[in-house]
């Protein structure tokens, strides 16, 4: 038995980023803090800021290449497109050019660049939250928060099918193809694939549930006593929590600082 | 949660799973469909309305990993767990021809509630294929609510259609002594005279 292997579930669970070993309620508590901010400023120059802030802190992170291969799409996108349409066709006075029913205007990109803005700022934010925090730490979490532990299955075992039943499909396909099932030419002949495979894929994953239930009863998923982890996770550190508050406080005097802009 | 029979605790994680990897096959097959909501509508029908809104709120929340701009739209697939179930007890799915129906309604819905979304958060702009039926429609002079409603309501009608019909025939191919202890069995079996 390898010693290093075991003492690992000795201690909490940690990796040594500073970002990633937040707590996952902290973390998910600053992403909501930081997405949502851009839409109280109503400054796209600050929610631009943010997009750069968020980038910056997956680099700190360590995973700037997930959460870059994921955020790119989304720049490109609603950073690109969505920004073409906006200062297409948004409403404005000072027009630059037109063209049938194109009307460029200096509002229009305007409005073009506060919408784009909110839109990448907050997916940043909830990519940047998905890509640091792994799903079994945030249930964990959510189960110290008083959450049930159906909810952690429901959750855990969610992916965990996704990629399970990906891959039945694959293996349903290839014997269907086997069977002389087109999936390649027309739209028709590829839809008419689409039933074969699907049907299968749907009733196996049913069938399997009953066997599934009788398996985690027997290992007392449902008794109705404190459920023990295999793992944990350190406890919040003082620092941290004066770190969220920061934050909330922030967040708070924004709102009310937009409340006050709108009101005088 | 607690209340929740057994079996459709188990059956959740399965809905969410069909509705994503239904949804990577379209794409694999290169489908001008969606088919994301099959899971939603089959677990809804079968167990319940509670249990298909949580099969969509996960598999919206799960879409929105790698497209955070979906999340609004994670409202419209709790909907459909909910109108699957009204339609289970309205026995909606025991006849073909129901399908046929079911689905423009189903479609018509979901429109309602997708437009107001598309049309003020993302002024028509979805960043899928739909938008170039919006951006031409706008540039011919439509305002972007017509402009929007027309392209979703062409893009769903279609794809709740084949959705609704592949619904039917799983329902049909799903054997009773499995739905007869799921929370809706007493509307899709016949008790023998």
């Amino acid at each position: 038995m390898d010693y290093d292997f075991v003492e690992q579930y000795r201690k909490p669970k940690r990796c040594g980023n500073p970002i990633r070993d937040l707590n996952p309620m902290s973390k998910a508590n600053l992403m909501l803090v930081l997405g949502l901010s851009p839409f109280i400023v109503q400054n796209y120059i600050f929610g631009f800021g943010m997009v750069g802030v968020f980038i910056i802190l997956s680099v700190l992170a360590g995973c700037f290449k997930s959460f870059f291969s994921m955020y790119w799409k989304v720049l490109l996108l609603f950073g690109v497109f969505l920004f073409l349409v906006k200062s297409a066709f948004s409403p404005g006075e000072h027009v630059l050019f037109q063209i049938w029913g194109i009307c460029v205007t200096t509002e229009s990109i305007q409005s073009g660049l506060q919408i784009v803005s909110l839109v990448l700022a907050f997916s940043g934010a909830f990519i940047l939250f998905v890509k640091t925090t792994p799903m079994e730490d945030f249930t964990y979490a959510l189960e110290k928060k008083g959450v049930s532990h159906m909810v952690s299955f429901v959750i855990l075992s969610s992916f965990q099918t996704i990629t399970d039943l990906g891959q039945s499909a694959q293996v349903i396909m290839e014997s269907q193809k086997a069977r002389g099932i087109e999936t390649e030419g027309n739209v028709f002949q590829r839809a008419k694939a689409y039933i074969p495979v699907m049907g299968p894929l749907i009733l196996n994953a049913i069938s399997s549930t009953e066997e599934k239930s009788i398996a985690m009863d027997a290992r007392a998923f449902s008794a109705p006593v404190e459920h023990t982890f295999l793992s944990e996770l350190p406890e919040v550190g003082t620092g941290e929590k004066i770190l969220v508050a920061v934050f909330d406080i922030a967040f708070i005097g924004l709102i009310i600082g937009r409340i006050a802009l709108w009101v005088l | 949660m607690k209340n929740f029979n057994k079996l459709t605790i188990f059956l959740i994680p399965i809905g969410i799973a069909v509705n994503v990897v239904g949804g990577q096959l379209a794409v694999l097959l290169k489908l001008p469909v969606f088919l994301d909501s099959i899971g939603t509508i089959v677990v809804g029908a079968l167990c319940g309305a509670w249990p298909g809104v949580l099969v969509g709120l996960g598999c919206g929340l799960i879409n929105a990993i790698s497209l955070p701009t979906l999340l609004p739209y994670t409202v419209i697939g709790m909907l459909f767990g909910v109108i699957a179930s009204f339609l289970a007890k309205k026995n909606m799915f025991d006849k073909f021809w129901k399908a046929l129906i079911n689905g423009p309604c189903i479609a018509l819905i979901s429109t309602c509630i997708a437009v107001p979304i598309t049309a003020t958060l993302y002024g028509g702009f979805v960043g899928t294929g739909a938008s170039v039926i919006v951006t031409t429609l706008m540039a011919a002079g439509w305002d972007v609510v017509p402009a929007t409603f027309v392209s979703e309501l062409s893009s769903e009608l279609m794809d709740k259609v084949i959705c609704l019909i592949i619904i039917y025939f799983v329902l049909k191919a799903m054997p009773a002594r499995f739905v007869v202890k799921l929370p809706n069995s007493k509307y899709f079996i016949k008790e023998e005279q």
